[in-house]
């Protein structure tokens, strides 16, 4: 990122206060301020929050060690099991790394790699402008083969929910959309719906609307519906 | 070399909820424009992964923002997905809250890509293998879902007839659809025969559905043996010399295409009159 693009970022100053602010968590990932280098500018280090105690070692022998922010992108393409994460969101990031990087911008950079788009989610939200969808206004605007996630029942919708973005099985971001205007999510607890309820220095990762993988889910589900219920008529 | 020190660049790509690499080439992209510092802010997003099409806004600071079409022809995705879920309205679009986007072109349509697809010819075919006896095959999916990718590859198949006559004949094949890709060594009559993918990835199709087509695999290889398939060049098969190359998409020079996409935007879409204030 150049000089410029520092300055004019708005999203990176909000970053660098937040930072400096005592942020220490986003995800999954763990940020742990390691002093300053010659020139005064803050040092981190990023790494998978089970492997802090390790992080923190002068020289953490177990863990390897990367340098670039963009190094980001390979650590979170698969888990441990070597399987694709799509979302990046997903509970499963592997450990076993760390990432020492310099300065809030490139901190900024790697974490756009791990949680892309998050930071600026998470400012636009607590400046009150990030609008959210209703899970139902997503499910009908889709076309194509997606145009039958429409069909999905009220019973379904909150099944789906239920299933794909559980925090310990499915995915860690906070929900901020309802079903439907009137119809709230009621298959998850408080928790996943209160971006407030995180731990010190924890930044939320928002869901403002139902990803791909949900849609996606819905067209599945709502055509069983319809094969169960057709299989009930005859 | 277009520069908007001001806007921000965004990128659109397809992306897999399955295939880990199908968003590299967008990835890798973005990482290079934004090395040259020609706009204040370089992103990428995608239908099928994330950052989604739907998330990218929160993430941009600039007012401005040029979004180019990281896909291989106008269809279903350039005409109705993207400007749906980016609440496009046409070729400028100025938000409520007052930013504006530009829609360009999607890559795979420029007239850039034909010196790319020319230049990934040559070095694959090396140069030792001379033209005169050369079949040069652009291959694409071609399937009835989307008319225009077949479309765009018979138009640089034209092009390169006019740029670059040499060639002993350059042709179009599918996978889905006749001239079928599998049937490259009857439609080809030259001795050496070059396939160029027109994807814009090295996914399943590149590297696993089209060597299996041309012969190169007995069947599906595993994703790790990805590189092999394009290393081992040329082979012989079925009486020619076959030379086959990754996916178009994946060429590092794409970053000069996406960037020209911007120009061309400016030189004929930009409306004077809607500029920020
Ligand atoms: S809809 Fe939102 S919370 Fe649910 S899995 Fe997708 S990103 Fe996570």
């Amino acid at each position: 990122m150049s000089d410029t693009a520092t300055e004019n970022s708005t999203t990176l100053r909000f970053f660098a206060d937040w930072l400096d602010a005592g942020g220490a968590r986003v995800g999954q990932i763990a940020i742990l301020p390691r002093g300053t280098d010659g020139d005064g500018r803050a040092k981190y280090r990023l790494c998978h929050r089970d492997d802090a105690d390790e992080a923190q070692n002068a020289t953490p022998a177990t863990l390897e060690r990367y340098h670039r922010a963009d190094d980001a992108l390979e650590i979170s393409k698969s888990n441990a099991r070597g399987d694709y994460r799509p979302l990046k969101s997903s509970p499963d990031l592997r450990r076993g790394w760390y990432l020492a990087l310099t300065g809030a911008a490139a901190v900024r950079e790697a974490l756009d790699f791990f949680h892309p788009a998050m930071i600026g989610s998470f400012f636009r939200h607590r400046d009150g402008a990030l609008r959210t969808v209703p899970l139902r206004q997503t499910l009908e605007r889709q076309t194509g083969m997606y145009r039958f996630a429409r069909n999905i029942s009220p019973a379904g919708a909150q099944a789906l929910i239920r299933e794909h973005c559980d925090s310990t099985r499915g995915c860690l971001k906070k929900i901020l959309w309802p079903v439907s205007a009137d119809e709230p999510i009621a298959s998850l607890p408080p928790e996943k719906l209160d971006p407030a309820a995180v731990a010190a220095g924890e930044m939320p990762l928002l869901c403002n609307e139902a990803c791909h993988l949900l849609v996606a889910g819905a067209r599945l589900a709502a055509k069983r519906e319809a094969a169960a219920a057709s299989e009930g008529d005859s | 070399m277009v520069s908007h020190p001001d806007a921000a660049l965004l990128i659109l790509g397809h992306g897999s909820t399955e295939n880990p690499d199908s968003s590299d080439p967008t990835w890798h992209h973005v990482q290079a424009i934004r090395k040259l510092g020609l706009f204040a802010e370089v992103h990428c997003a995608f239908w099928k992964e994330e950052p989604t099409f739907r998330q990218i806004r929160p993430a941009i600071d600039s007012r401005e923002i040029y979004v180019v079409p990281n896909f291989i022809s106008e269809g279903y995705f350039t005409q109705e997905v993207i400007p749906r879920e980016l609440e496009l309205t046409g070729r400028t679009t100025v938000f409520s809250d007052g930013t504006m986007a530009h829609y360009c072109d999607p890559v795979g349509i420029h007239p850039s890509m034909t010196d790319l697809l020319l230049r990934r010819a040559r070095e694959i075919a090396g140069p030792d293998t001379p033209l005169s006896e050369t079949s040069l095959i652009v291959a694409g999916h071609g399937t009835s879902l989307n008319a225009n990718s077949a479309a765009a590859i018979r138009d640089q198949v034209e092009r390169i007839r006019e740029r670059e006559p040499a060639y002993a004949e350059v042709l179009d094949a599918y996978m889905e659809e006749a001239p079928f890709v599998a049937d490259w060594d009857r439609l080809a009559s030259a001795p050496n025969v070059v396939v160029v993918p027109f994807f814009i990835s090295d996914g399943l199709h590149s590297y696993q559905d089209i060597p299996v087509m041309l012969g190169i695999e007995d069947s599906p290889s595993a994703a790790a043996s990805r590189n092999a398939v394009f290393r081992q060049n040329p082979r012989r098969l079925r009486d020619r010399t076959l030379f086959y190359s990754g996916a178009i998409g994946a060429d590092p020079s794409m970053v000069g295409v996406i960037l020209d996409q911007v120009a061309w935007f400016d030189a004929h879409h930009r409306d004077p009159a809607a500029a920020l204030s």
